[in-house]
């Protein structure tokens, strides 16, 4: 325990902390700039300015009738590009198919090793 | 907050129901297109939206030009089974070079009469759905013509 008494070494820290004096330099903007900290923190985010940006707009019927048309045509226009291509693709495998039908040289090809008998060949 | 998501499920809902419509109504397009009684020309009837007389005369002409096509076929086929014979047997190259020769001047006839066949078709159908007809199917044939020579009704 007497150990514990005992006065600690001289430091050299404590002995500088003691000389040391801090003399802040004035700012005369350091009130505006607290205020405007403050607000900024007050200020809402961008993404709940436009929602509510988004929800005033949805409010009026006009705005509201608009979006779910907007959304209608979105939808419709998918669709049909979707089944535009699907058609353009069913056409060409039938031109294709009627092709053959009418064309020997597409029916039995030109090597011999493909060749079948003619009469199955042409129902017409 | 509570009206903008009404409003947002609505436009939803809208949209998919637009979108499941449309590709109903399409759908249905192109099933009828083939159709489903088995006619491997209702297409062209659907496709090219031709009348009863039009769509008879381009039946007629299938028909007709099925007979000229099978003579075609079995032309080329018996050459080819000719030239077969002749590889198998090992026979002189100049054999060999003269039953090829033949082959090719049968396909050749038969290509220029496959033409002249759709070329006939088209004749029958408006001058407009004709030459639709003929860019849709022309490429399908063998040795098509790709340097921009296509045919006209």
């Amino acid at each position: 325990m007497a150990k514990h008494r005992q006065k600690p070494p001289p430091d050299d820290l404590s002995r500088v902390l003691r000389t040391w004096q801090v003399e802040p330099a004035d700012d005369p903007q350091f009130a505006h700039k607290v205020w405007q900290r403050i607000a900024a923190d007050a200020r809402p985010s961008p993404w709940r300015t436009w929602i509510d940006a988004l929800a005033r707009l949805l409010a009026q019927p006009v705005a509201a009738s608009a979006a779910v048309m907007l959304f209608a045509a979105v939808g419709a226009g998918l669709a049909a590009l979707q089944q535009s291509s699907a058609r353009e693709l069913r056409l060409a495998e039938l031109a294709a198919e009627y092709a053959r039908s009418i064309d020997p040289i597409l029916m039995h090809g030109d090597a011999p090793a493909q060749v079948h008998a003619p009469a199955s060949a042409h129902a017409p | 907050m509570r009206q903008i998501t009404i409003v947002l499920i609505a436009a939803l809902v809208s949209g998919v129901c637009a979108y499941w419509l449309v590709q109903r109504r399409h759908g249905a397009s192109i099933s009828a297109l083939a159709g489903t009684s088995g006619d491997d020309l209702h297409w062209i009837r659907t496709e090219f939206r031709l009348d009863d007389a039009q769509f008879a005369a381009v039946k007629k002409l299938h028909e007709d030009y099925s007979v000229v096509c099978a003579g075609h076929c079995a032309d080329i086929v018996s050459a080819q089974m000719r030239l077969e014979k002749l590889t198998t047997a090992g026979a002189p190259a100049a054999d060999l070079d003269a039953a090829r020769r033949d082959i090719a001047a049968l396909e050749e006839v038969c290509n220029t009469a496959t033409r002249a066949h759709l070329r006939r078709v088209a004749a029958v159908m408006p001058a407009e759905q004709g030459a639709r007809y003929i860019a849709l199917v022309e490429p399908h044939l063998a040795h098509s013509p790709h340097d921009g020579s296509r045919l006209s009704p």
